[in-house]
């Protein structure tokens, strides 16, 4: 099993990100679990609906820690 | 007894329907021409349950999930609705899954979009979470994970993933992660909020428990994944896998020790049971028939394909030879569902080439037409599924769709027509809505109506619910369609009075559509 682990934060970057997930590293891997550190697991989740549904082959786990603020 | 985790749905899940499992698509629909009381009556009452509220019978998805639980050691049961308060206080987690959460499979949206009114389906699953005691176990801590074959809708709903606190979205087939996450969920760790069981971590078929107690009317699973890959569907993306006869039989045995005397065998295609490729194995088969009907009355198919049946007959003489196996006093006809999705070869070559197979794609009408003889010939009784709204679909795809209807109005069969909803490998298309309804839409739709009247009618007199303690169902049901009859005449004159584009742009109050769309998309 070939795993991506990542670590985002859901600030105005994370939309920029999700467009950058279908890098070569990406399609490699056939489990991808994400750490996203957010204000708002729901609207994470809103933000991130279009990739899980385009999503088909890959085993995907989503965590949102909420209140993580992105370090200086 | 205290459970730490609790397995649940709402009624339109955990019931028997009257041990006729086609009644269970009323709960796709609102309660039309009666009140939902009556309409839930016909096709989910309440199955009996044990002393600690456990339902004889559950959804056979619930049951794997209790089995899987239950295996690794944990306190875990399948509780009725109606019995939730006495556990829920002191159980630390709850599982929910459904077939259709908000409506927004098939056939529920099409319901919901021709008649403007919230199916049974979804009013029954927001009743249940709205309960006070499931308010006030999450306000203790109580953790919810929510799953089954719909848990993609709560993406597309999520206020209720925040109305109700779930924790945990589980999207696959669930019974190894499952293990998992309910550990963490009793340790008080961590809870991803979405999980995705992609292909390759699907379970094995030593990893696929069996279950514990009796599945719903009987059903059991035969195999899994199906080798057609039709684009719309997401179970082709699931891998292949066959129940060897011996764990069939072994949840055969949970089901009759239950007292349960029908049996489903479910597979997305029964005829491909132990194939290789798509070459039927009739030995498998016939045994698997064979030990079926040692144990049950009753033996019915989920699903079939029309080449499938056209193909296993025509090669073997199977649907003869099993009908023969399974036909005796005790049954004389067998229901199925059947996808026939559309009537365009077009259409067909782009999104099921493989669904003719072995026969080429060029051949489909006149499968269609086969097939369907076959089964008329041998009293399977289909109910046929079209998809109106496909990607690319164009006014000649809808010609030949309605061309062959007319062509198969002599068979024995329903046909429900579904409005396109993006699964499968057509999972990121946009949904057919009401602006999308054009007047060949709206002809195939009358098409159906009409078909599926004369043969609803048929079916009933000659073969369904004949048991005198189904009088006062079948009374019901006459009722009803004698309801949508004089309900589609109506339809009819309006729309020669009005015009099919008034229907879905109405500017009338006395508009009898009421269209309006299901969910803000």
């Amino acid at each position: 099993m070939n795993e991506t682990l990542l670590e985002l934060y859901d600030d105005n970057e994370l939309e920029k990100i999700i467009k950058t997930l279908n890098n070569n590293e990406i399609n490699l891997s056939n489990k991808i679990i994400l750490k996203i550190f957010s204000k708002d697991k729901v609207k994470t989740i809103e933000r991130l609906r279009d990739f899980l549904i385009s999503n088909i082959n890959k085993s995907i786990i989503v965590y949102v820690v909420e209140g993580g603020q992105r370090e200086a | 007894m205290k459970l730490d985790i609790v397995i649940t749905s709402d009624r339109t899940m955990i019931t028997h329907h009257h041990g006729k499992e086609f009644l269970g698509f009323m709960t796709t629909g609102p309660p039309f021409g009666m009140p939902e009381r009556l309409w839930m009556w016909i096709c989910a009452p309440k199955p009996k349950v044990d002393n600690i509220g456990r339902p004889l019978q559950a959804p056979y998805g619930l049951r794997k999930v209790e089995a899987a639980l239950i295996d690794a050691g944990f306190n875990a049961a399948v509780i009725d609705p109606d019995h939730l308060g006495r556990h829920i206080k002191s159980a630390k987690l709850l599982m929910v899954g459904h077939h259709d959460y908000f409506a927004m499979a098939s056939p529920s949206v099409e319901w919901w979009l021709l008649t403007g009114r919230e199916p049974v389906n979804r009013r029954s699953f927001l009743r249940l979470m709205r309960r006070p005691e499931i308010r006030e176990a999450k306000l203790r801590g109580l953790k919810i994970i929510a799953g089954g074959p719909a848990a993609w809708q709560w993406l597309w709903n999520t206020e209720f993933l925040r109305e109700f606190g779930v924790d945990t979205l589980v999207d696959g087939e669930a019974e190894k992660v499952i293990v998992e996450l309910a550990e963490k969920a009793l340790k008080g760790e961590e809870l991803p909020i979405y999980v995705y069981v992609g292909p390759h971590e699907a379970p094995s078929i030593n990893e696929i428990p069996d279950i514990k107690y009796a599945s719903v009317n009987g059903l059991v699973e035969i195999m899994r994944g199906c080798p057609r890959n039709c684009k719309f569907c997401p179970v082709t993306l699931r891998p292949l896998r066959f129940y060897p006869l011996e764990k069939i039989e072994r949840e055969f045995k949970v089901n009759a020790n239950a007292g349960i005397t029908s049996c489903i065998l479910h597979s997305e295609d029964v005829l491909l049971y132990g194939s290789r490729g798509l070459e039927p194995n009739p030995d498998a088969l016939v045994k698997l028939h064979d030990t079926a009907k040692k144990y049950f009355r009753t033996v019915t198919w989920s699903h079939v394909t029309l080449a499938g049946v056209k193909y296993a007959q025509e090669r073997y003489g199977l649907i003869a030879k099993l009908t023969e196996i399974v036909y005796d006093e005790h049954q004389r006809f067998l229901g199925v569902q059947v996808g026939l999705e559309t009537g365009s070869m077009r259409l067909a070559k782009k999104i099921m080439p493989s669904k003719t197979a072995p026969y080429p794609v060029e051949m489909w009408p006149q499968i269609v037409e086969d097939s369907l003889a076959i089964m008329h010939e041998h009293r399977i009784v289909p109910a046929l599924t079209l998809i109106l709204g496909l990607p690319e679909e164009g006014d000649e795809d809808l010609a030949a769709t309605a061309e062959l209807l007319d062509r198969i109005k002599g068979y024995r069969s329903l046909i429900v027509p579904m409005f396109f909803v993006p699964m499968g490998a057509l999972r990121d298309r946009g949904w057919f809505l009401r602006e999308h309804v054009k007047e060949g839409h709206v002809e195939i739709m009358r098409r159906c109506l009409w078909h599926s009247l004369r043969w609803a009618e048929d079916i009933i007199s000659r073969f369904y619910l004949k048991e005198p303690q189904h009088a006062p169902l079948r009374l019901a049901l006459r009722a009803f369609i004698a309801y949508v009859r004089r309900k589609g005449l109506e339809i009819e004159k309006w729309l020669r009075e009005n015009g099919w584009d008034e229907m879905v742009n109405p500017s009338q109050m006395s508009n009898p559509f009421l269209i309006a769309p299901p969910v803000q998309v």
